[in-house]
């Protein structure tokens, strides 16, 4: 009977006003799809680079390749492939020979096509072979092509062709080792499956026929064709990839001794697009998270209002029999009927909110020309996943405040009085602010010892907050709540000053949790600052003045509970933007510094080709040029003390050239030298000597752990395995070119042959010469070997842009739980225009004007923003600074603290502005209350 | 007597919800003499609370004038009605109405900041008034904290602060016990003793005919207005 009682209750309540139950669901959806958007974002990004396993790849699962001189390619490939095919391989159901160099594909034209493309490939493959490579001639995307090119023609996959300009018919030129050759372009094909590996298919020879017309002493800088054997696994497009470790493993073992490299392609991409998948994902759901927390902050005040709206009625039932139980199941039920349509609604919102978000990441982590190529991809399981969380959050929410609101003074509501919950101290409550007490005092005494920054920070706040808890019923509770959060914001500005040595290089973790501890006792002082602002006010009223002010600040004084929340809510979004807005400006300001540490005294840096690089001589030539420097560079295998894994990375090789008018800022050095220019010569005359980048080894998935350091012992294996120990004789400041490790030039040769090019080149131009233009105009020159000449500034500044934009990025994302801020804000507002009317009738018929009205709503509303504003803004810049200064992520000394004066003025004229737009509503429904009416419904 | 300082003519006012019209006041004459306490009697449901809304200008009229101070007041935009109730009028309801949010003496002081009559005496006004009503010392008290009895009188405070020239008053002792509401009512006659003009609704016999004048209203006329009859 009560359950029904409570059913009918619940249904009632929600026909009874559709509208102000919609207000609810549109609170409530917000946080759900924040939550979407983070899921349905990383399955895209996993999806989006998943799809490449069948454009890039089809069949294709290992790859067995080699390089070697024209003269060799054919032999080797043959003697390669004849190895493999007389081996009995298992899970493999083909095989497949290939040669291939990169190149540089252009026009030939100069104005009216797309500019060249410098990092191509280019293919010789045999159709027949491809169809009857793999399970399905479809997924090879040679179904259709019957023959290989005839001599002089080629078959371009469609989407250089459409960068460059070409169409069938057309003539392509295609540069590399030196030389270049025309073929006509006599079909365009799909670029999926092995079509997809590579840029255009070649007749067989042209490659070795390139390759023999290089002009002598060019050969030697480039890069080797590449000779290639695919295989491909039993199974379809993507479970083939069950046995690539098998496989693999079969391959090295049937390949030793042949100086030829496995690389599972398959299992690394699918391994790469889960993995970024689930970093985006998280990344996502861990900065959204803030924005679902001011979700959650918003459907509590909602549900308050509606308690608080019907505390009449609730009080009546309670007193003519109606149990707590079902008072609470009534808003229980209500709110999960508002919690499940929310859920959904939410959802559908969310995915709205991920195409934005991924068609933003499509410009800042590919082709700004073609930001399509991200999919957005919609799961089954994301969605139920989103909808299921949502439902979760929002129902959980509910049932915990409907447990507060049951517990409603029966008199206090049937008088329509202010309820003055008596918090009555229980053992269970005493136990637990006790064992807070001893937990934090444990943790602080731990976190000084051993020294840990997260248990020293946060130790202090948790004991200030549980013996609050404890005093709150001995001594006055504002008192209390005062001195404790002045107490929490005092400890988090002074914990490094006070413990610098305890302290020292904290993990960002520290400062995330240090934001938020801030918020909370932030908003916790300003909600107990009520006196003094009402003192203010009074000053102000006794003077005749300030009559709107004094309406419009009243209630939020009055009701500090809810205006804590909404201050938490907004706080909270501001916080979090501003935070990352400080950081976006940081890099931006960062650049030079970096520009400056990296150049070494040059004044270009030049890459091009590796196939086809460019003849240094020919740069030397050039009137402009004062001095080249030639890098070796390729990658080796490595392992250190902290990555004992063998971790593929880059490795640069220098001569004394670069070295010729300065030295790359060094962040640590051996003291046994006076500078950092005396460390690279060290490491020019000691082939045991190696300096690294500050990320060296360091996983790109997962926060720093561990950072190398001069003296670390480093492992490096070259291409026949043999192992070479060396020394880091210095750690570089900043490392733009991503050099990775330096070691010598003729190191770098040994570890890295024969896989290695020198395709890039540091410039130094003569005095006065414009850096920007010299480089536009050796681009120019030397198109045909793909040349791409920046200068340092621009390439820290490119770097660092995708960086800032994918900080921009967030701060987009962030900015819907801005919207739920605001939007909660003007929802608020509503109902606070439904639950006022008897007092906004009194006062029209007291002869308020209905422009006082409007302007009262107005003003509370920009009260309570501009409050969040102030704490979010200061409390983010402190947070930041912090973080610059003592963290060490950014021990880096190329990063400065800078204030984004341009975020912060968005985010206090945006959010006071969009308030009183989203107020403007509300405000005219108060001034429009016609005073009869409003006392009469009472009567 | 002087003039009156209101008088209505023909006044009607109709309710128009989706069940179809109720007619509330038909043809109402009425004037309203300085200083006049004027009782208002009649069952429920017959136009009592409605005529002292359309007299006052909180509720618009279908047809009629209201000439107060010379201005019908129907007539006037909202702004000016409303600056003018502010000035020359005070309210006391039977659900007393008091802003819940404001203490005790922001409640009275409010009509003068209202008014935009407040100086720098408005704060000594309000707490003399409050002393007058016998609540100086709970000036700091929010609604929440003060008794029904102790509500109406801060309302009766609030109605005078700004000496208005006619207090309307619907059902003042309506939510009080029979003790307070002999002290509500001794405190409204203090009023009309200084000269204000009084107009209370009530369903009590004994303060209707407590008045000057009795004014009984059935089904929205006016079928009574004359000396209080025993």
């Amino acid at each position: 009977m009560i359950g029904s009682v409570a059913g009918r209750l619940a249904a009632r309540n929600i026909l009874r006003r559709p509208a102000e139950a919609l207000l609810v669901v549109i609170g409530a959806m917000l946080g759900t799809s924040i939550i979407a958007a983070a899921l349905v974002i990383g399955d895209s990004f996993d999806g989006s680079i998943r799809d490449g396993a069948r454009t890039q790849l089809g069949p294709i699962d290992e790859i067995v390749q080699v390089r070697a001189g024209p003269d060799d390619l054919d032999r080797r490939v043959a003697q390669l492939a004849d190895r493999l095919a007389h081996t009995s391989l298992r899970h493999v159901d083909g095989l497949l020979t290939a040669r291939m160099a990169g190149a540089v594909l252009s026009s030939g034209r100069t104005q009216d096509t797309g500019s060249p493309d410098p990092n191509t490939c280019v293919m010789e493959v045999s159709p027949a072979e491809v169809r009857h490579f793999g399970p399905d001639p479809e997924l090879g995307g040679f179904a259709r092509i019957r023959h290989e090119p005839a001599a002089g023609t080629t078959f371009m996959g469609r989407d250089v062709a459409s960068r460059l300009g070409l169409s069938t018919g057309d003539t392509v030129q295609v540069a590399a080792y030196g030389s270049a050759r025309s073929f006509r372009v006599t079909r365009l094909i799909e670029p999926v499956g092995v079509a997809g590996y590579c840029d255009a298919l070649v007749p067989a020879g042209s490659i070795a026929e390139l390759a023999r017309s290089a002009p002598e002493g060019r050969a030697e800088m480039a890069e080797l064709p590449l000779g290639a054997v695919f295989v491909s696994n039993n199974g379809g497009l993507e479970d083939s990839v069950d046995h690539s470790e098998q496989v693999t493993e079969q391959l090295r073992a049937v390949t030793a001794g042949f100086d030829a490299e496995v690389r599972p392609l398959k299992a690394d991409l699918l391994e790469n697009a889960e993995r970024t998948g689930g970093n985006l994902r998280t990344l996502f759901s861990a900065i959204g998270g803030f924005s679902v927390a001011a979700g959650v902050l918003l459907l509590i005040n909602l549900v308050v209002m509606l308690a608080e709206e019907r505390k009449v009625e609730l009080g009546v039932l309670r007193a003519i029999g109606l149990r707590r139980g079902a008072v609470w199941r009534s808003f229980c039920i209500e709110g999960f009927i508002y919690s499940a349509a929310s859920a959904v609604l939410g959802t559908a919102l969310g995915i709205g909110v991920a195409r934005l978000v991924i068609s933003g990441a499509g410009r800042v982590f590919g082709d700004p020309d073609d930001p399509s190529q991200l999919l957005v991809v919609l799961r089954p399981a994301a969605l139920a996943g989103s909808v299921a969380i949502g439902f979760g959050i929002s129902a959980l929410t509910v049932a915990a405040t409907s447990g507060r609101i049951a517990r409603l003074n029966i008199i206090a509501a049937i008088r329509d009085l202010p309820s003055h919950h008596v918090v009555r101290r229980t053992r269970w409550a005493t136990l637990i602010a006790c064992l807070g007490v001893a937990v934090g005092v444990a943790e602080f005494a731990i976190g000084f010892t051993r020294p840990s920054p997260e248990l020293l920070f946060s130790s202090p706040p948790l004991i200030a907050w549980s013996t609050a808890s404890l005093l709150a019923h001995r001594l006055p509770r504002r008192l209390v709540a005062t001195t404790g959060a002045a107490f929490v914001i005092a400890w988090c500005l002074a914990v490094f000053p006070l413990f610098p040595r305890e302290m020292e290089q904290p993990r960002i973790t520290v400062f995330v949790e240090m934001g938020l501890i801030m918020v909370a006792a932030a908003v916790v002082l300003a909600t107990n600052l009520d006196r003094l602002w009402a003192r203010l006010i009074r000053m102000l009223t006794a003077h005749g003045r300030g009559v709107a002010v004094h309406l419009a600040l009243a209630y939020p004084l009055a009701r500090r509970f809810r205006t804590g929340m909404l201050l938490a809510m907004f706080s909270l979004v501001i916080f979090t933007m501003t935070f990352l807005g400080t950081f976006s400006a940081i890099l931006g300001d960062s650049a030079p510094n970096g520009a400056r540490d990296s150049s070494a005294g040059f004044d270009l840096i030049v890459d091009s080709n590796p196939s086809n690089p460019l003849d240094p001589t020919d740069i030397s030539r050039d009137r402009d040029v004062a001095g080249v420097a030639v890098l070796v560079r390729g990658s080796a295998e490595f392992t250190n003390g902290y990555q004992p894994e063998p971790t593929t990375w880059p490795l640069t090789g220098f001569d004394e050239a670069f070295l010729g008018h300065g030295a790359p800022a060094l962040l640590a050095r051996d003291r046994r030298f006076r500078t950092d220019r005396d460390a690279f010569e060290h490491v020019l005359d000691d082939p045991g000597a190696i300096i690294v980048g500050t990320e060296f080894l360091q996983s790109s998935t997962a926060p720093a752990t561990e950072e190398p350091e001069v003296g670390d012992r480093v492992v490096a294996r070259n291409r026949s395995g043999e192992q070479v120990r060396l020394r880091v004789a210095g750690v570089l400041r900043s490392d733009y070119p991503i050099h990775g490790a330096l070691v010598s030039a003729e190191r770098a040769r040994s570890l890295l042959a024969p896989t290695y090019s020198e395709n890039r080149m540091f410039v130094r131009l003569q005095a006065g010469e414009s850096a920007d233009l010299v480089a536009r105009r050796l681009a120019r020159s030397f198109s045909n070997n793909g040349t791409s000449a920046r200068t340092f500034l621009e390439l820290a500044d490119d770097q660092l842009s995708r960086m800032a934009d994918f900080i921009r990025l967030m701060q987009a994302y962030l900015g819907f739980g801005l919207l739920i801020g605001l939007a909660g804000l003007g929802v608020v507002m509503v109902r606070a225009v439904r639950e006022r009317r008897r007092e906004i009738g009194m006062l029209r018929a007291m002869g308020t004007q209905a422009r006082l009205v409007r302007q009262g709503f107005l003003l509370e509303a920009v009260f309570v923003a501009a409050h969040a504003v102030t704490i979010g803004i200061t409390l983010a810049l402190l947070t930041a600074a912090q973080v610059v200064v003592r963290s060490g992520a950014f021990s880096n000394a190329t990063v400065e603290f800078v204030v984004p004066w341009a975020t912060v003025a968005t985010l206090v004229v945006v959010p006071l502005l969009v308030t009183m737009l989203t107020t403007l509503v509300p405000a005219r429904n108060a001034a429009a209350i016609r005073p009869a009416r409003a006392l009469r419904e009472l009567g | 007597m002087t003039g009156p300082i209101l008088s209505a003519r023909g006044v009607h006012k109709t309710y128009r919800s989706a069940g179809g019209e109720t007619p509330a006041l038909r043809g109402i004459d009425f004037d309203l003499g300085a200083g006049e306490f004027v009782t208002v009697m009649g069952p429920s449901g017959n136009g009592k609370t409605t005529l002292l809304n359309c007299l006052s200008g909180l509720d618009g009229i279908d047809a009629g004038t209201v000439v107060i101070d010379g201005h019908d007041i129907h007539n006037l935009p909202d702004r000016q009605r409303t600056d003018h109730r502010a000035k020359r009028m005070g309210f006391i309801f039977q659900a007393f109405n008091l802003i819940p949010v404001f203490s005790a003496l922001e409640n009275v002081e409010l009509p003068m900041l209202l008014a935009g009559m407040a100086d720098r005496s408005t704060r000594a006004r309000a707490q003399e008034l409050l002393d007058r009503v016998g609540l100086g010392h709970r000036e700091d008290h929010r609604p929440a904290e003060l008794s029904g009895g102790e509500q109406q009188r801060v309302a009766i405070a609030r109605a005078l602060v700004s000496h208005p020239a006619i207090i309307w008053a619907d059902e003042p002792t309506g939510n009080l016990d029979s003790h307070t509401a002999e002290d509500v009512l001794a405190l409204l006659h203090e009023v009309h003793a200084d000269g204000q003009a009084l107009v209370l609704v009530t369903h009590d016999h004994d303060i209707g005919t407590s008045g000057e004048r009795l004014v009984e209203v059935h089904d929205g006329q006016i079928t009574y207005d004359g000396p209080p009859r025993p």
